[in-house]
């Protein structure tokens, strides 16, 4: 008996079922239709089945990889490009912080991106900015708990929805007794961080029977922008994030 | 669980089990990553093997990975479904899955190889079977489970820099079932059970685990790698030579992991320590540990100790007194000190309350008393106002000075809250402890210093359950009276914690200067219960012999009067008719044994004897 998630790739549109949430269906080209489990909760099923799945099996059907990462630039109408940030942390830890000092949203992880000859270009998704409901407290943004019983919320946050070039990189991880806070990100590690960064599986650019060189290319091209690692403690959020906008500062001016 | 003096298997010689996980199963520093390290040297090439770079790390409490698997952001589910998400993800992994008929393999043999090579897997939870087709630990995808096990004093040695404890603190910790067991959604984590150092292993060599467990104790790893680890590894189907094990082992040694991290870092290290591997050391907590902690370490986990063939330092007479302090306290903490069983019905809230009320009376100094209102004020400046029979609101401050160590407040609320507000819900609160005696139940009441928890406390060692301590609540139906039986604390005075082989000081002292500590019994059934008998405690002089008699007429009446006027609050809140009613009433209904002893003696068997052949009438 099947109790969890599954998905139909053998008809068109793919079905997507998971039993007591609900099922999804996603055609060809990207269209998405909701059928969620009826009774209470309903509507919250709904969005749940849409931007916590269909909505992503939609842009890789569409052609778009996915990365596991959040994309946030400075302001409503800069056009310095954006910044992606990944890494297995807690990535509302620093987006809260960008956010409270005037950045804008463009995707909450994951991120679809396309690529370009000379880099990734990030997509808006509407999904909503997903956190723990801790952040209720410290931040002004108006928030609604995903699900019953969950401790995930749903912030809305100021947004830019176009499409923006990623132009740097910033994988955030806890910091360690005797680290410094930011480091640039060289070498063989970069490419490592990119890599990571690449959602496989389900979501693979391979899956739809690309080259194998091709399906690389956006971990080429994220490898290939200025990476930085954040190494971030709770006690001095602040400064780290001071520390993340200097060297952000350095990338736009190169 | 039965004794293991070496690291053995379990269950069965041969895997049954045709999914390909291989649970690498430990209380955290145990030694789970060393076996990994190990795992990963002997599939890695010599030139590419490094510290940072172990498999299996990834626990099966994340679910992120079905981001990978199904497209999903487990974000936006629930608790529960988090739970089936992480059954499919494993299951998803775990089962080798058929070839498909249509498709020719050049080298039929090496892909089935591949498709059937065991995938190690790190847990630091208890095993539970869980509900059907969503166990936490699915069968069909499971081989077999490497338990592994190391001393509880090394382990607390360790537990406590990496998590950035004290040494006291991580023995806590080592004994407490786990709070790191929250689901949490927004981290695509399922809750995360760890149990104890005992109920983790206990959980894992229980006979109703489904699968074969091979038990590795660390100490045998240390002193013998090979013999232990090469029948396990072919046994899980990782299979190897002496010589490519020894290999790997080398490579794995301590002092070449500690460099590697000195060197390039550890990416599982935790934010709180420096070194992720430490000494490593077997034995290491004779240098570490104070003989008081390695008492509470060995009261905690002492059987599962001896099983596991981890020798005692301490005799079982010394630690069965700390012992039981221990498992009150652990009890206490699964409540809030101003929590009160919902069976009571009271709303209690805290913060300032007023320091006079309006037309009372003073029973006593302390005590003022209105028809619906009941306010106390405690030496230590505390105030509890009690109104309408179900609001209680506590004007307490914790003392945070050194001497308020463990300074516990719950006894205002457990006692005196209740008392007063059944008082104003027209009800008698008697002052005794109720103790279930086989198919009795009986009400031991006395004056303050008659010995009612003491006796309840002997009573309690004798196999018999506490009801209720110091607050018997009485209701009258079907010509019986009854008692809702409520979980409270016991209080005690050290002399008699002593003699009941309690350890006084493990426990958290009444706050307010008063001399007792609370001691938490294990929970009953909160069902309303008939008292069959009231045993009335009374102190004669030294040179008397214990008497029992049984009060006729109004001195049944007498007897129960000073222990149900509860300082002169209960002819005032019930009114004087009504008290005096409801005590004969009581009186007519229940039989009553007084038990009179000879003060300054240790009378407590005997008198134990009597209340147990008294309950039997």
């Amino acid at each position: 008996m099947v109790v969890g998630p599954s998905v139909s790739v053998d008809t068109e549109p793919w079905l997507l079922t998971f039993p007591g949430l609900g099922t999804a269906t996603v055609a060809e080209d990207g269209t998405v239709t909701i059928d969620p489990e009826p009774g209470e909760g309903r509507e919250l099923r709904s969005k749940a089945l849409l931007n916590g799945w269909a909505d992503l099996i939609s842009w890789s059907r569409k052609g778009f990889s996915l990365i596991r990462g959040s994309c946030l630039v400075p302001s409503a109408t800069s056009d310095s490009g954006l910044l992606l940030l990944g890494g297995d942390h807690e990535l509302p830890e620093v987006e809260f912080p960008l956010l409270d000092r005037g950045w804008h949203l463009v995707s909450d992880k994951p991120t679809p991106v396309s690529e370009t000859e000379s880099g990734l270009i990030a997509h808006p998704r509407a999904a909503p900015l997903v956190a723990p409901k801790r952040y209720r407290k410290q931040h002004e943004w108006a928030a609604t708990a995903l699900r019953p019983d969950s401790n995930a919320f749903g912030f809305e946050v100021p947004r830019v929805h176009a499409p923006i070039d990623i132009r740097g990189i910033c994988e955030v991880r806890t910091r360690r007794p005797n680290e410094v806070a930011l480091e640039n990100v060289t070498g063989l590690e970069r490419f490592s961080i990119g890599a990571h960064l690449a959602i496989g599986g389900m979501l693979s650019p391979a899956r739809d029977a690309r080259e194998p060189d091709e399906a690389v290319a956006a971990h080429v091209r994220a490898a290939s922008l200025p990476v930085c690692s954040l190494r971030i403690d709770p006690k001095t959020i602040s400064t780290d994030v001071d520390s993340l906008l200097t060297w952000w500062d350095s990338v736009i001016q190169q | 669980m039965v004794g293991f003096g070496d690291s053995t298997m379990i269950q069965g010689e041969t895997p049954q089990h045709q999914g390909r996980v291989v649970w690498l199963a430990s209380f955290p520093k145990s030694g789970n990553t060393w076996m990994r390290a190990i795992i990963t040297a002997l599939r890695t090439h010599p030139h590419l093997f490094g510290v940072d770079q172990l498999s299996s790390g990834s626990q099966p409490n994340h679910v992120g990975m079905s981001l990978n698997a199904f497209g999903l952001d487990a974000r936006w589910l629930t608790p529960a479904e988090i739970d089936t998400l992480r059954h499919a993800l494993i299951t998803h992994s775990g089962v080798i899955p058929e070839l498909p008929d249509d498709q020719e393999f050049d080298d039929l043999a090496a892909v089935m190889e591949r498709m059937s090579a065991p995938m190690f897997r790190k847990t630091h939870e208890v095993f539970r079977p869980g509900e059907p087709s969503i166990e936490p630990f699915p069968v069909e995808a499971t081989r077999a489970a490497i338990l592994i096990v190391r001393d509880p004093r090394d382990v607390t040695c360790s537990y406590a820099p990496f998590f950035g404890h004290s040494l006291e603190q991580a023995v806590e910790s080592l004994a407490r079932e786990g709070s790191e067991t929250h689901a949490n959604p927004a981290l695509t984590q399922t809750a995360q059970p760890w149990g104890t150092w005992s109920t983790h292993a206990q959980s894992w060599l229980a006979p109703d685990v489904p699968f074969p467990v091979h038990l590795v104790r660390y100490e045998d790893l240390k002193t013998d790698p090979i013999s232990t680890l090469l029948p396990v590894f072919n046994s899980v189907g990782l299979m190897c030579t002496e010589d490519e094990l020894e290999a790997a082992i080398a490579r794995t040694r301590f002092e070449k992991l500690q460099q590697a991290e000195t060197e390039r870092g550890f990416r599982e290290t935790s934010p709180k320590t420096t070194q992720f591997f430490r000494s490593g050391k077997h034995g290491g907590w004779r240098e570490e540990l104070d003989e008081r902690l390695v008492q509470r370490i060995e009261a905690d986990h002492g059987e599962a100790m001896l099983q596991l063939a981890y020798p005692l330092e301490n005799l079982e007479s010394q630690l069965a007194p700390i012992r039981s302090a221990r498992q009150s306290r652990r009890r206490q903490e699964q409540t809030a000190w101003k929590s009160l069983p919902p069976q009571l019905g009271l709303k209690v809230t805290v913060g300032p309350t007023p320091e006079e009320l309006e037309g009372a009376s003073h029973p006593r100094p302390w005590i003022q008393v209105t028809p619906d209102q009941a306010l106390l004020t405690f030496n230590s400046g505390s105030r509890l106002l009690v109104s309408e029979g179900r609001k209680v609101q506590i004007d307490w401050e914790p003392d945070d000075s050194p001497s308020g160590d463990g300074d516990d407040p719950s006894w205002m609320l457990q006692g005196w809250a209740v008392t007063l507000s059944v008082l104003q819900r027209g009800m008698l609160s008697l002052h005794a402890a109720s103790v279930r005696i086989g198919d009795s139940t009986v009400a031991i009441a006395g004056l303050r210093g008659a010995g009612k928890s003491t006796t309840a406390m002997g009573l309690r060692a004798r196999g018999h359950s506490i009801l209720c301590d110091d607050v018997t609540v009485i209701q009258f139906k079907d010509k019986s009276a009854w008692t809702t039986p409520y979980a409270r604390n016991v209080h005690l005075l050290e002399d008699a914690a002593t003699a009941l082989g309690v350890d006084f000081d493990s426990l958290p002292r009444l706050s307010g200067g008063r001399p007792k500590v609370a001691f938490r019994p294990e929970d009953t059934e909160p069902d309303e219960t008939k008292i069959d008998r009231i045993i009335v405690l009374a102190w004669a002089p030294p040179s008397t012999l214990i008497r029992v008699n049984h009060p006729a007429g109004v001195q049944r009446m007498n007897r129960l009067l000073a222990h149900t006027e509860r300082d002169g609050i209960a002819p005032l809140v019930l009114g004087e008719d009504a008290y005096f009613t409801q005590v004969a009433k009581l009186a007519d209904t229940v039989p009553i044994t007084q038990i009179t002893r000879p003060r300054g003696k240790w009378t407590l068997d005997h008198v134990l004897d009597l209340i147990e052949n008294e309950a039997q009438k």
